[in-house]
């Protein structure tokens, strides 16, 4: 979630300070929850006086260093098995994870309605790479060689676009919705456009 | 096939060696880090390697790149196939023109069918071959140099036409030699019946000699020897037939006497026989003509003359180390049948009745000869009718007689580095006198006439002045006597000199019609008489008649020889000659399309 710039963590927390601002306005109860941390999650948030400690845990999150200790896939299973009380579970996230649609298919199976919010970079939705790389997972530290040229990067956006059609439908399946950000959008295009128009906000 | 270069061959297993070698190498890649990998195909194209070894993985690239280095190298390995046929990249063709070549043993004649195989070949040229066309003729002919023009070509050989004279594939051969003794492939396609004669001097260099055999049938009679001599019952004519085939032949032979049948005969004559006849002519017999009635292959040989005038026919022993200009002078006169010797042979020296009329010593000391006549240059001996006293460099002309021995030839110009210093013996007269002593001084006997110059043509520059064969020819009519009639007797092809007095005009009339000839400084050359037969000779209001005769065993004999004798060994006549084809021009292209096409591919995954 580092990649990017500005990253996609940073992105994806921007977006939960606002909609955890929204949810914390309207008197929801809100479950913070980092996924892969080894940190245990803090106590539920009310009301609109807890912003300040949901914007400061957001702040530790993006100075936080620590490698995650799950993959993701993992994490949001662990997350689906823990005692937390069913409900609206956003997800933020990049969703680069060949088995976050099962994952998120066993998070819905739950009982919760999954929202998904996918941020991704420029860079990763069109990537411009050319010639014979080695490319290592930021993650995982895991490799693959390739010879960047147009077979190569087709195939690339093939594969995206089949992952993303796959989370949306897991998503879709469970009862929730997806949207697809860019780190770069601010909060205000992606409010009026994207989220908007996707259904998620009403006014 | 076959290959020119096969060596190149072993450039195949190095070259597909580096190749292979650059493919184990592993590429070195650039480190990127992606935020996942799962969505990369694994899609390695080895398109550049240069690192640590690695498993040898298949590679479209890899096999195009070592099947251009196959087709490249097979390329330069030259390769070649064998196909029939008679002519190379760059071809020569000897056409042999002699009179044995118009046998009728094929189909219409050998000439005609050795046309047509050229015309086969020039037909079936490929676009890049090229060929000349060389007559072999008394003196050889390019008909078309080398190049590629099949319709010029064409033409040209259709109107080529044979001849009936004696002839020899030499000079022919050494012609074609230079023209194409220096490009590789080159080949020599000699058309012809051959011969016994071994070809001397002739290299063919790079070039390929490949002698195509024209003929059949060796089944031929022909007229050998025709002559008048004077004896005890009067003069007599001697005439001999010689069958040159195997087969039994019933030939008739007529003679006849100026224009009247004076004997004929029909006889048998075996194959490899001869036959020969004496006959009494009449005392003013001028001319005496033998034909032969025989249905055989060659007909040029069935038919002879002989002309009874002394002067009209001669005999000449040219004694030299070596004259051309001698040699040629003479042999344009044509009243002259030359021999050439270094010496006098034995049987032609003192007195009596020898085999020559005249005897011309060219620097060689003069020696008593049978013959009735002597022309000595530049060197005296005892039967000379000067006495030689030294030499003397430089001489000047200084004054002349009135003679005709000197008329039309202006020695006022003539050159000489050096010469004889000489005195005058009995019965001798100076005709010409330089500042240092006689020129040129003559003597005449009853039984023999001489005449002595004081220096040889090679050391002057008498061989390149107009006056040098009007100075032969005059000192013909002096020794040999003056031809009374207006007959002549010349070989087919034979080219003479005739004089044509100033402001008059030449032709020769045959049955092919009438030819003007060119006069040059009061002489015209003939070279037009190549056919047996009966001419007439116009120089201005005189007319001199010319029989043309072949009288030769060597075209007689019409055998077609299976080989021709080369100096560097023997050619065997090809019934179907082959020819190299070598393809590496279409391999070279199939290489660069292949290259191409790696290219393309390359690009398209780079």
């Amino acid at each position: 979630m580092t990649f990017g710039e500005p990253s996609k963590l940073a992105a994806v927390i921007r977006w939960a300070a606002a909609l955890g601002l929204v949810a914390l306005t309207t008197g929801d109860a809100v479950y913070p929850h980092a996924l892969g941390r080894r940190e245990r999650p803090p106590a539920p948030w009310r009301g609109r006086a807890n912003y300040p400690r949901l914007a400061r845990w957001l702040s530790e999150l993006i100075e936080d260093t620590q490698p995650t200790v799950r993959n993701l896939a993992a994490s949001v299973l662990a997350f689906a098995g823990s005692s937390t009380r069913a409900g609206l579970a956003i997800l933020l996230t990049d969703g680069l994870d060949p088995e976050l649609p099962q994952a998120v298919r066993v998070l819905a199976s739950r009982g919760n309605e999954v929202l998904l919010v996918q941020v991704l970079t420029d860079e990763e939705l069109d990537p411009d790479l050319e010639g014979d790389l080695r490319l290592i997972d930021v993650e995982n530290e895991g490799s693959v060689e390739i010879t960047a040229n147009g077979l190569a990067l087709r195939e690339y956006r093939r594969r995206l676009q089949a992952h993303n059609a796959a989370l949306r439908e897991s998503v879709r399946r469970g009862g929730g919705r997806t949207t697809l950000l860019s780190n770069r959008d601010s909060l205000e295009s992606g409010m009026r456009g994207d989220l908007k128009r996707e259904g998620w906000l009403v006014r | 096939m076959s290959f020119q270069n096969p060596a190149a061959l072993l450039w195949l297993l190095p070259l597909w060696g580096v190749i292979i070698a650059l493919y184990l190498l592993r590429m070195r890649r650039r480190d990127v880090q992606v935020p996942a990998t799962f969505l990369w195909p694994e899609r390695v194209e080895e398109v550049r390697a240069n690192a640590l070894f690695q498993r040898l993985r298949f590679n479209w690239l890899m096999v195009l790149q070592l099947l251009a280095v196959l087709v490249l190298v097979v390329a330069l390995a030259k390769p070649q196939t064998r196909q029939a046929g008679l002519t190379g990249d760059v071809t020569v063709f000897v056409l042999d023109g002699s009179a044995s070549m118009e046998a009728t043993d094929v189909a219409p004649n050998r000439f005609a069918a050795a046309k047509d195989q050229i015309r086969q070949a020039i037909l079936g040229a490929r676009a890049g071959d090229r060929m000349a066309l060389i007559q072999a003729g008394t003196t050889p002919k390019v008909l078309f140099p080398l190049g590629n023009d099949p319709s010029r070509q064409l033409r040209i050989l259709d109107a080529t036409t044979g001849s009936d004279a004696e002839i020899s594939l030499g000079d022919s051969l050494r012609l074609a030699s230079a023209l194409v003794s220096g490009l590789d492939g080159a080949r020599i396609v000699v058309l012809s019946d051959g011969g016994d004669e071994k070809i001397a001097d002739f290299a063919a260099g790079k070039a390929s000699v490949v002698y195509r055999k024209i003929g059949a049938s060796a089944e031929n009679l022909g007229i050998t020897a025709l002559g008048v001599s004077e004896t005890g019952r009067g003069p007599q004519a001697f005439v001999a037939v010689q069958n040159f085939g195997s087969r039994q032949a019933f030939p008739a032979l007529t003679l006849k006497v100026d224009g009247k049948v004076l004997d004929s005969v029909r006889f048998s004559l075996e194959g490899g026989k001869a036959w020969a006849r004496t006959v009494a002519v009449p005392p003013e017999a001028r001319l005496v003509e033998a034909s032969l009635d025989i249905d055989d292959a060659l007909a040029a040989d069935n038919i002879a003359y002989a002309i009874q005038d002394p002067g009209a026919s001669l005999r000449v022993l040219l004694v030299t180390r070596g004259n051309l200009f001698l040699e040629r002078g003479l042999a344009l006169d044509p009243r002259v049948t030359l021999d050439k010797a270094t010496e006098v042979p034995k049987g032609e020296q003192g007195t009596g009745t020898g085999t020559y009329d005249l005897v011309v010593f060219d620097g060689t000391p003069e020696t008593p000869v049978k013959a009735r006549g002597v022309l000595t240059f530049g060197a005296a001996g005892p039967a000379s009718p000067v006495a030689a006293v030294g030499r003397v460099e430089r001489p000047r002309f200084v004054d002349r007689a009135a003679n005709p021995l000197l008329e039309g030839v202006g020695l006022e110009s003539v050159f000489v580095e050096r010469m004889e210093k000489v005195t005058r013996r009995p019965a001798a007269v100076v005709v010409a006198e330089a500042n240092q002593g006689p020129l040129v001084v003559t003597r005449s006997r009853p039984v023999k006439k001489q005449i002595y110059v004081a220096f040889t043509p090679m050391d002057s520059d008498f061989p390149l002045q107009v006056g040098f064969p009007i100075f032969l020819a005059n000192a013909l009519d002096f020794l040999g006597g003056e031809s009374k009639g207006n007959l002549l007797a010349i070989r087919p092809g034979q080219p003479f000199t005739v004089p044509v007095p100033e402001g008059q005009t030449a032709k020769l009339i045959g049955e092919r019609g009438t030819k003007d000839l060119s006069v040059k400084s009061g002489i015209a050359t003939v070279r037009d008489v190549d056919r047996v037969g009966r001419y007439r000779l116009q120089v201005g209001p005189t007319e001199k008649t010319v029989y043309a005769q072949l009288r030769s065993e060597r075209e007689s004999r019409i055998r077609p020889s299976d080989s021709l004798e080369l100096q560097a060994g023997t050619v065997q006549a090809l019934n179907s000659p082959e020819r190299f084809t070598d393809f590496w021009r279409p391999l070279l292209l199939i290489c660069l399309l292949v290259l191409s096409g790696e290219w393309w591919l390359y690009a398209r995954r780079s």
